[in-house]
Parts: structure tokens; sequence; C-alpha cells
């Protein structure tokens, strides 16, 4: 569902992303992992449109973002890391200009936002303008207006943050829920004990390239290192950090 | 209590401290900014009055001394509203939103301390009202009277204890309020407020002619130019204490009465300064309390979103709105909902609003107070107005696109990312915006043109001339307003904002050729009424061309400015 193929994007001198490449099948959830600066949210950033890669190719579906960047909006959907919203809008006016944006049925929007209002905790402040909501609420009210859609493929941009326990733990259910129902799902988090939960494939990326892709367990044969957990092969092959005893 | 009130005061003291000491180029900017400003307008103030007072005291030496006492009362009396405004608002953040009251109102500090150091806060930042006005007044009878330095000290003294009684008014009635009205909603209350009593008085300064009294010799004789002069000069009002206090010094009369006058203003100053301490006590806490809770009070903003949602099926807007909105596609319908409740919630947009509907009224009633008996004037002076009247109406629109298609646009520079990864062309994004927006002002511009020409009384081709021209370059004015802002539309953080400015100067180079390029119809027009030409070929030629130049140049803006918004819009690239 998604097809990133030798990706490139550089900023002056700084390579962000260097001949990146990656897929997401249906039913998958796809991690990306990596320290600060390591062309994440770039990646993230090409992937849904908001930045021109320099050369590369980038399928949503069958469509290509440059070339048919509509169709492949449609069945698309992106939470990003700092997600502003038009605070002098209710909640639920904020959802019907979403739905209008992408041409939801009327009957399915109102049954679906009010759905998803009610799972995150919403419904009852349905009416009232997002600039009075916390940053977490903000988060949850983008969330609903993501999956309210029932989008193929799921972009999603360190989607934790400001989220409280229980709203991860929302979040991730609703993932899973989506993930088995067929939906490609992709998302970039910092958190690797979250990425060692949700996704089925994760890919660390370092200094704008891949490093390593694949399960968990394709990832510890990578690492050469059966007894290490997640964050220690992470640390390896994106730092010269060699463990506290170093301190 | 006075260590303690050392102690609170003493962030104000040791921030101007360590500005002065620590070089800041930007507040020594800022500090030599407003001394040379304040010195050119005390100084020019100053000059006036003294020309006025000198003018004044040629027509009689005995009335000089009643108009003198009569007009400094009126401007004490207004300075005294004045202050009571200032002394509201300021204490709207001193009192309430500044944000060392989170840290002050929850430590151990003495409230009388804590209402004293606010107080004194206020004081000095409602002071400019006293040295911007206070000093000229002072200085020019000062001058007058050839007085020494002492009343110079004593009229200051005066002053103060003058000041003192609105400002303890306006905080006391912000503390009042604050227990009705949430503090941010007081606050978008009386910005409206005061905007329309501006335009109130500016109207009723219209009505009043105050420069008649400039030339007393247009009066039929001095008893009814006195009593033209109606000031309020009740024996127990403030301005009242202070212009008899400061005139028997400067015409050595001082007596007895004059002591009682100076006890009354210092006595007031005095007793409200106890009673704001009582209300502060009693009332003030609740209010800071409430701004804590947030404003969950919406319904203002739930009445505006009644008159578009859906919700209001049935009222007069939707009415009329409705068709309109119908014949949109879903994706625009929603675009121009969204718009249209955004900019009725942003109160930076109200308030905008409000000041140009009031320069407009006062605009119109300019135009409508004009003398229109054109027997006295040349027939060439009604086209020169016509004329002008035409510019001032391209200015309006062109900075009615400055103040709000802009900033409206750049706005939405945070939320670019919901845009940018729906499926919304750039095409529809462009046009639902300059439909938004050209729509209205459109209709505005058109308004304008057709009550404003009919007030001066032009004739019926020329006001065809000017209503086309209105058109035509709202088109254009609409279509760079929109280019313009897309250009900096980016996230907030780095908007340049040099797009209004670039505008603006874009948007006169095109008033300006639109008007030179109508000269020559104009003038050939006007020979015509003055009988000294007539309409030949080669005139109906010229008036095709430049007609016709003028509608080329401002399709060619509009189709550019829209095509270089959609490619602009469809190239932004969000970092």
């Amino acid at each position: 569902m998604i097809e990133i193929q030798d990706c490139t994007k550089r900023y002056g001198e700084l390579i962000a992303v260097d001949n990146l490449s990656l897929s997401v099948k249906e039913s998958e959830i796809f991690g990306l992992l990596g320290p600060n600066g390591a062309g994440k949210s770039t990646t993230i950033k090409m992937m849904v449109g908001l930045i021109k890669p320099d050369s590369g190719l980038i399928k949503i579906g069958d469509y290509n973002i440059s070339k048919d960047p509509i169709n492949a909006k449609r069945i698309m959907a992106y939470v990003p890391e700092k997600g502003y919203i038009y605070e002098k809008l209710t909640a639920w006016e904020y959802l019907t200009f979403i739905s209008g944006l992408y041409n939801l049925e009327e009957a399915v929007f109102k049954k679906n936002a009010s759905e998803y209002l009610e799972i995150f905790g919403l419904y009852q402040w349905k009416d009232e303008l997002i600039g009075s909501f916390s940053m977490g609420m903000k988060q949850r009210l983008i969330l609903s207006a993501v999956f309210m859609r029932d989008p193929k493929v799921i972009i999603l941009d360190e989607p934790h943050n400001g989220l409280d326990p229980k709203g991860v733990r929302l979040l991730k259910d609703i993932l899973f829920k989506l993930r088995n129902e067929g939906t490609a799902i992709i998302l970039s988090t910092h958190i690797i004990a979250i990425a060692e939960q949700i996704c089925d494939k994760i890919a660390i990326i370092n200094k704008g390239s891949v490093v390593a892709q694949g399960t968990n367990e394709d990832l510890r044969h990578y690492a050469k290192s059966s007894d290490k957990n997640l964050e220690d092969i992470f640390l390896r092959l994106t730092s010269d950090y060699e463990g506290s005893e170093s301190l | 209590m006075m260590k303690e009130l050392y102690i609170l005061l003493a962030p104000v003291f040791w921030s101007i401290k360590n500005d002065f000491i620590r070089f800041d180029r930007s507040f020594y900017k800022k500090i030599f900014f407003y001394t040379v400003s304040s010195g050119i307008f005390i100084f020019i103030i100053t000059k006036l009055l003294s020309i006025g007072m000198v003018k004044l005291q040629n027509l009689s030496a005995d009335v000089f001394n009643v108009l003198l006492i009569k007009g400094y009362s009126l401007i004490f009396m207004l300075i005294f509203f004045m202050q009571i405004v200032n002394g509201l608002v300021i204490s709207l953040n001193t009192y309430y939103q500044s944000k060392e009251l989170e840290v002050l109102l929850t430590s151990p500090v003495n409230r009388t301390s804590l209402f004293f150091s606010r107080l004194f806060e206020t004081h000095i930042k409602a002071s400019w009202m006293l040295i911007i006005f206070g000093i000229p007044l002072l200085i020019s009878s000062g001058l007058l009277y050839h007085t020494s330095l002492i009343y110079y000290v004593y009229s200051l003294s005066l002053f103060a204890a003058f000041s003192i009684i609105p400002v303890n008014i306006g905080i006391g009635i912000t503390i009042f309020l604050s227990n009705i009205f949430h503090i941010r909603r007081l606050k978008k209350y009386l910005l409206s407020t005061g905007i329309v009593a501006v335009v109130l008085l500016v109207t009723l300064l219209r009505i009043f002619k105050p420069e008649r009294f400039v030339n007393p010799e247009l009066f039929a004789n001095l008893t009814l130019f006195i009593s033209e002069i109606k000031t309020p000069s009740f024996i127990l009002l403030p301005n009242r204490w202070l212009s008899e206090s400061l005139f028997n010094y400067l015409g050595k009369s001082f007596s007895s009465n004059t002591l009682i006058f100076i006890s009354l203003l210092c006595l007031t100053s005095y007793i409200t300064t106890v009673f704001l301490q009582i209300i502060f006590k009693r009332h003030h806490y609740r209010g800071w309390r409430l701004l804590q809770e947030g404003d969950i009070t919406l319904k203002g903003e739930r009445l505006q979103a009644l008159l578009i949602t859906p919700a209001a099926k049935g009222t007069m807007i939707s009415k009329f709105v409705g068709p309109l909105m119908r014949m949109l596609d879903t994706q625009s319908r929603m675009f121009i909902k969204k718009d249209l409740l955004y900019q009725i919630r942003d109160e930076k947009n109200i308030h905008q609003i409000l000041i140009l509907l009031s320069l407009i009224i006062v605009y119109l009633f300019s135009i409508a107070s004009l003398p229109l008996n054109w027997d006295y004037y040349a027939v060439q002076l009604k086209y020169i107005i016509s004329f002008f009247n035409l510019g001032l109406i391209l200015i309006i629109i062109a900075s009615l696109c400055s103040r709000l298609v802009y900033p409206a646009v750049v706005s939405e520079g945070n939320f670019l990312w919901i845009i940018k990864t729906s499926p919304i062309t750039p095409k529809r994004y462009i046009r639902t915006k300059f439909l938004f927006f050209f729509i209205p002002i459109f209709a505005l511009g058109q308004l304008l043109t057709i009550v404003s020409t009919f007030s001066i009384g032009t004739e019926k081709i020329f006001i065809l001339l000017e209503v086309i021209t209105t058109a035509l370059l709202t088109f254009s004015l609409v279509g760079l307003a929109v280019v313009f802002s897309i250009s900096d539309l980016k996230s907030v953080k780095e908007q340049t904002k040099t797009g209004s400015t670039a505008y603006m100067l874009i948007s006169v180079f095109l008033i300006l050729f639109t008007l030179a390029l109508e000269v020559i119809p104009v003038f050939l027009y006007f020979l015509k009424e003055a009988g000294k030409g007539a309409f030949t070929l080669t005139a109906w030629i010229a008036i095709g061309v430049m007609i016709s130049v003028l509608f080329l140049v401002n399709l060619a803006v509009t189709i550019l400015s829209i095509r270089l918004s959609m490619k602009k819009i469809g190239n932004l690239q969000l970092s």
C-alpha cells in the first residue's frame, strides 16, 4: 500500500533523506524508529505530500503522490507530530469541515464522528471551542478526524505525543483493529517500547538512510545479538553509545 | 508593609535597570523613538495652544479669562474620562492578566502590599496621558502668564492628584465587572466599545464643528459665542476643582476657595484609593479565580455559530446565504463555512471591521457634509472631488484587503498541513478563498461608490465610470491580496509578513495607474460640461482605448494573481 523507492531529500548541503526505500503492505503496522534528526519526519512529510522529494518515487495505493496527489490523499490519512487545528472552531465543526474536504456521506460522517468522539472521551465537549482543549484533547480530536474517515492508509508522526496512558492504550487498540481490517499503517516514534509492542515491522533510520528493517526477530538477527532487547539494538545501530559502562 | 511593597515593585525597577545597563539596542531604540515622538508632539501642541490663546486674548482681555477657564475645564473633563478608560484597560492586565500574579497570589504576600504595588504600576502606566496632554496645557498657560517654576511644580502635583481619581474609578470598574464577566471577554467588549466610542466622538465633532471657535467673528455676537461653548462646570466635578486651582494661582487670586478646591482634589484622590482598596479586598480574588477557571461560557460564540451552521435553518442569514452555498461543491462549501465561522469568532477581525466601518461612516458623513451647492464653485471642483473620491474608495478597498484578506489567509499557516494533506486541488482552494473575500468587498465597494457619488451629485455617466472602475479594481485588488498572502503562507513562526507592505505598494501603484488612465476621459467630459469642447470621434476613440486598457490590465492582473496563487500553493512545501 505504501511504496517508497530511492527517495532523496536535500536541504542545501544537508542530506535529510538519502536514497531511502521501504514498503508497507495491507494489514501491517510499520514503525519508523530513529534518533532526533534521523529523517523520520522528512520521510513522513514526503509520503503525505507536504514536501517534494528531490528524487525517487512514492506510491500510496496505486497512486504516485507527486503525479496524482488528489487520489493518493483521498485514501490516506495523516496525523502530524505537532498538529495545529482551528482553535476557533468547535470539535464538531472541525470534524464537519474535515468530512466536507473528503466528501464523506453525511450519515456515515455523523455515525463515525460520534463513535470516535465517544471512544476518545470527547463527545461531551463536541460543542466547545478547540482553543479551550488541552494538548491531549486536541491530539484525540485529530485522531478522531482521521479514524472517522476509515482510510486505507494511515501515516502517523509521533502520534503518542501529548496522550495520557489511557489515550496511548486506546490508540494502540484502534490501530490493531484497523490493521486487522486491512489498513496499512506507518508510524514514527522515538519510544522504543511502543514500536516493539505495536509494530509488525520496524525500520531503523539514521542520517537519512535505513540501517536495518524487518520484524523484531529480523532486527535481532541483523544485530547478531539474540540476547539483547530492541533498545540495545537501536542504540548499537544508530550511535557510538557503548552502554552505561562508558559513563 | 513598606519592605514587602518594595520587594513587590523591585522586579519592575530591576527590569528597567537591566535594560539600561545591558545596552539592549532595541530598548534604546524604543526609548529614543518614544522620547523624540512625544517631544515633537508636546512641542507642536504647546505651540498650537499658545497661538490659539494669543488669538483669543486679542479678542477681549476680560472675556479671555472666562474662555480660558472654560476651555481648560473642558479639556480636563475629556482627560478625566479618558483616564477612566485608561485605568480600566491597564488594570485588566496589572490586576488580572499579569503572569506574576500566579506566583504572588499563591505566596504569603500581604494583600494590602499587593494592592498598592499593582496600584502603583497601574498609575505609572496610565501616566502617559498626563505627560502627552497635560504638559502642553500646563506649559502653554505658564508661558502665557509668564509664571515662575513653582507654578509647574504646583500644577504637576495637582494634575497628579486629579489623575488618581479617574484611574482609581477605572480600576474599580474593572474589579467590579470581573465578577460578572470573564476578563478575556471583558477585554473584547471594552475594545469594541472603545472603537464605537471613538466613532461617536468623531461624528459628534463633525456635527459640533469645533473649528468654528477659532474664528469667533463667524458668530453674530460675543454672548452667542460664549454660550456655544457649553462646558460641564458643576461644582462637584474634579475638572472644575483643577481648573479653578490652576487659574486662581495664575491670575494671582489665590483665596480660601482655592484651598477648598485643592483639598477636594487631594481628599477625593485619597478617598477613592481607600474605597478601591476595600473593593479589591472584597471582589478581586473572585474575578481572578474565574479567569483561572477558563472561559467556558461560549454563549457569544454559540450565537454566532447559530447564524451560519446547519442549526440556523430558517434564519434570515441562512435564507440569504443558503442558495448561494448550494451552488458550490461540498469542499468549497465547507471551506467557506469554516472561514466564515473563523473570521466571525476572531475578535481581531471584529475590531478591524468595526474600525473600518467607523472610518467608512466618517468618510460618508464627511462626503455628505460637503457644500453641495455647486453654483459657488467651478464645475471643475466637482470633477476633482469625484476623482479624489474614486481614488479614496479604491484605497479603502486596498486597505480592506490588506487588513482582512491578508491576515485571514496568512493565519492559516499553522493549519496548512490539513489543506496540503487533503484531496483539495490548489485551484479549488484559491477559488474558494478568492470568492470568500471578493463578494463582500465587491458589495461594499459598490455601495461606497454609489452612495458617495450620489452625495457629491456627480453626473450619471461619471457614476457609471466609477462603478465600473471600482468593480474592475476589486477583482485585481482581491486577487493581488490573495497572491501576496499566499507568498507569506508559512507556519506562523516563519512568517516574515512583508507581503502586506508589498501588497499595499503594488495596490497604490495600480490605483494611480488606473486614475492616470481615467484622467483623459474625465477631462474630455469636463470640457464638454464646461462648454469648451464636444465629444468628437477622436474623443470617443480615446475614451474607448482608455476603458479597454483599464479592462485588459485588470483582467490580466486578476488572472495572473489567481494562477500564481495556485502555483504557489501547489509548490508550497512544509518542512
